[in-house]
C-alpha cells in the first residue's frame, strides 16, 4: 500500500448553468494526502470543497484529471469499502434504532467487508463498544428522533468509522451544531481518530476548527474553485480544550485567516 | 394508553358531541319517514329486517367483504410490484405511467358492465373492478415514497457499495412504508366501493350486498335498501379501522404516529 491515500490530480468538474454558462467548480486540482493523516480544506461557500470530496468519494465524476485512493479509483475503493463518509446531516435512518443504524453498512455489500476482514485479520467491528466510546451507550436502543442533534451527528460518525475505512470524508459534519457541542465533538473525533487510524479529509467553513483537528489545512477559492494554500499546523497532540486557549492555536487561525482572505482578493482581482 | 388517556374517552365533551348529532339525524330521518313513506322506511322496519333476516344479509355481507378485499390484495400486491419497478427503471416508468393514467381517468362505472360481459357473473369481474379502483393510488404513492430516500443517505451507502437490491430493500421500501399507508387509507374503504359497483352492473349475480340492494330496491323493499346501505357503511368503517391499527402497529416510528 503506498503512503499515499489520497490523490487528486489536475482535477477538472464543471457545472452547466442554465443555457449556455458553466460554472467552473474544480480547476485543475492537485492534493496528495499521506495516508494517517487529518488534513482539513477551507474556503468560502461555492469555492468547490464540497464538490473535491464529492469527487473523491466516486458520487461524482472528474471532467478531466484523475483520483486515486490508496491506489485505486474512487469507484473501486467503494466497492471494496475502503470509504467512510459523514454528510453534513447525519441521514440516520428512523425506523432503526441507533445500534441497527451503525450497524447497517456492514451488512450491506458483505463480500467486501468480509475481505477485508480477512486481510486485516481482525474481526467483524463492535458496534456496541464503538458506541460506548463515543458516549452513546444508553441510547443505542432509541429512536433517532428521541436523541439530540449531537448525538445523531456523533452516530453518524460511529457509522463511518465503523467498517474501519482506509479513508474517512467528512463533510462539515458539525455546521448545525451549537458551539458548545462541536468543541465536544471535536475532541470525540480526535480520539476516535487517534484509536482507529484511518485518513481523514475533513471539509469545514470554520477555522478553529480546522486548526484544532489538521495536520494538514487546505485553503481554498472560488469562481474557479482552486487551492491556494496548503499549511501544516505543527501543534501537539492530543489537543484538548486547553490547547484552544494557547497563542500558538491563535496565531496558526489568524495564520488560515490571512490566507484565507487573500483566497477572497485573489478571486476579486481576477 | 395513560389513565388520563383512557378517562378522557369517557368525558362529555368527547362522546357527547356525535351522539347529539346522531339523535338529531334520527329524528330528521322519522319526521322524514312519517310525511314520505314511499321514500324513506321508519328506523324501526330497518332495525327489524336487520335482526330478522340477519342471516341472509351476513351472507351478503361476506361475499362483499370477499370481493373487496380480494380484489384489494389483487389490485394492491400488482400497484406495489409495478411501484418498485417504475420507480427502478426510468424505461419502464415512461412505458407504464400513462396507460396507468389514462386507466384511473376512465370511469369504473363504465367500465364494470364490460367486464361483466367478458368474465361473466361470477367473481373474476368483482375483483377486476374492485382491483383496478385499489390499484391507482398505491402505484402513485409507492412510486413517488420509493423515491424519497433523502440524497445524503443514498450518498453514505453509495460510498458503501450497497447494492440495488439492498438499496431497495434497507431505504427505499421502509421510506415508502407511509407513503403506502397514506394511499391503504383511501383504497381500504374504497374496496367496498369497488365490490359493490361490480354487483350492480352484473344484473345477474345472485349474491353481495350491492346485489341484494338492486333485488330489494326493485321490489320496492326500501327498509331492505337500506338495511344494506348501513351493513356497507359498517363494513367501510371496519376496513378503515382496520387499516389504522396495522398503521399504528408498523409505523410507531413515524412522525404521523409520534405527533399527537
Amino acid at each position: 500500500m503506498s503512503a499515499e491515500a489520497i490523490r487528486v490530480d489536475r482535477v477538472r468538474r464543471v457545472y452547466p448553468v442554465g443555457a449556455r454558462g458553466s460554472l467552473v467548480a474544480l480547476d485543475d486540482v492537485d492534493l496528495t494526502v499521506a495516508a494517517g493523516t487529518f488534513v482539513s480544506v477551507i474556503g468560502p461557500s461555492g469555492c468547490g470543497k464540497s464538490t473535491l470530496l464529492r469527487v473523491i468519494a466516486g458520487l461524482e465524476d472528474p471532467d478531466a484529471g484523475a483520483v486515486s485512493v490508496c491506489g485505486n479509483t474512487p469507484a473501486q475503493a467503494a466497492a471494496a469499502k475502503m470509504l467512510g463518509l459523514v454528510p453534513q446531516t447525519p441521514a440516520l435512518l428512523p425506523w432503526l434504532s441507533v445500534l441497527k443504524n451503525v450497524s447497517l453498512p456492514a451488512k450491506v455489500n458483505r463480500a467486501a467487508g468480509r475481505r477485508r476482514r480477512e486481510r486485516s485479520g481482525n474481526g467483524g467491528p463492535d458496534m456496541v463498544e464503538l458506541l460506548r466510546k463515543a458516549g452513546l451507550q444508553d441510547v443505542m436502543h432509541k429512536l433517532p428522533s428521541q436523541i439530540s442533534g449531537g448525538m445523531q451527528q456523533r452516530a453518524a460518525i460511529v457509522r463511518a468509522f465503523g467498517l474501519h475505512p482506509d479513508v474517512l470524508l467528512m463533510d462539515e459534519p458539525f455546521s448545525a451544531l451549537d458551539e458548545f457541542t462541536r468543541e465536544a465533538l471535536q475532541e470525540q473525533l480526535l480520539d476516535l481518530w487517534d484509536e482507529l487510524k484511518a485518513t481523514v479529509l475533513f471539509v469545514t467553513h470554520s477555522v478553529s476548527e480546522a486548526v484544532r483537528l489538521s495536520d494538514k489545512v487546505v485553503v481554498m477559492a472560488p469562481r474557479p474553485g482552486r487551492i491556494t494554500d496548503v499549511l501544516d499546523i505543527d501543534l501537539p497532540r492530543p489537543r484538548g480544550p486547553e490547547l484552544l486557549a494557547s497563542a500558538e492555536f491563535h496565531a496558526y487561525e489568524d495564520l488560515v485567516r490571512d490566507r484565507l482572505r487573500g483566497a477572497f482578493q485573489s478571486t476579486a482581482a481576477s | 394508553m395513560t389513565l388520563r388517556g383512557r378517562l378522557s374517552f369517557l368525558h362529555p365533551a368527547v362522546w357527547l358531541p356525535l351522539v347529539l348529532m346522531v339523535i338529531v339525524l334520527g329524528l330528521l330521518w322519522q319526521w322524514g319517514a312519517d310525511r314520505m313513506p314511499y321514500l324513506l322506511p321508519p328506523l324501526g322496519d330497518v332495525g327489524a329486517t336487520l335482526v330478522e333476516d340477519a342471516d341472509y344479509y351476513l351472507t351478503n355481507a361476506l361475499v362483499t367483504l370477499q370481493e373487496a378485499v380480494g380484489g384489494l390484495v389483487l389490485g394492491g400486491l400488482t400497484a406495489f410490484v409495478l411501484a418498485v419497478i417504475v420507480s427502478e427503471f426510468t424505461l419502464a416508468r415512461r412505458a407504464i405511467m400513462p396507460v396507468a393514467v389514462v386507466l384511473n381517468v376512465t370511469p369504473l362505472v363504465a367500465i364494470a358492465p364490460a367486464l361483466v360481459v367478458a368474465f361473466g357473473f361470477g367473481a373474476a369481474p368483482k375483483l377486476i373492478v374492485t382491483g383496478l379502483i385499489c390499484f391507482f393510488p398505491i402505484l402513485i404513492n409507492t412510486s413517488v415514497g420509493l423515491r424519497a430516500v433523502p440524497l445524503p443517505v443514498l450518498q453514505v451507502y453509495r460510498t458503501v457499495h450497497a447494492s440495488r437490491l439492498e438499496t431497495l430493500w434497507y431505504l427505499r421500501v421502509p421510506i415508502a412504508l407511509p407513503y403506502l399507508f397514506a394511499a391503504l387509507r383511501i383504497v381500504f374503504p374504497l374496496s367496498v366501493v369497488g365490490a359493490v359497483v361490480a354487483e350492480l352492473s352484473a344484473a345477474g349475480s345472485s349474491e353481495g350486498l350491492g346485489t341484494a340492494i338492486s333485488r330489494a330496491s326493485s321490489m320496492n323493499q326500501l327498509a331492505a335498501v337500506y338495511a344494506s346501505i348501513a351493513i356497507l357503511a359498517l363494513l367501510g368503517s371496519l376496513l378503515l379501522l382496520a387499516v389504522t391499527v396495522l398503521e399504528r402497529r408498523l409505523l410507531h416510528w413515524h412522525e404521523t404516529q409520534t405527533a399527537r
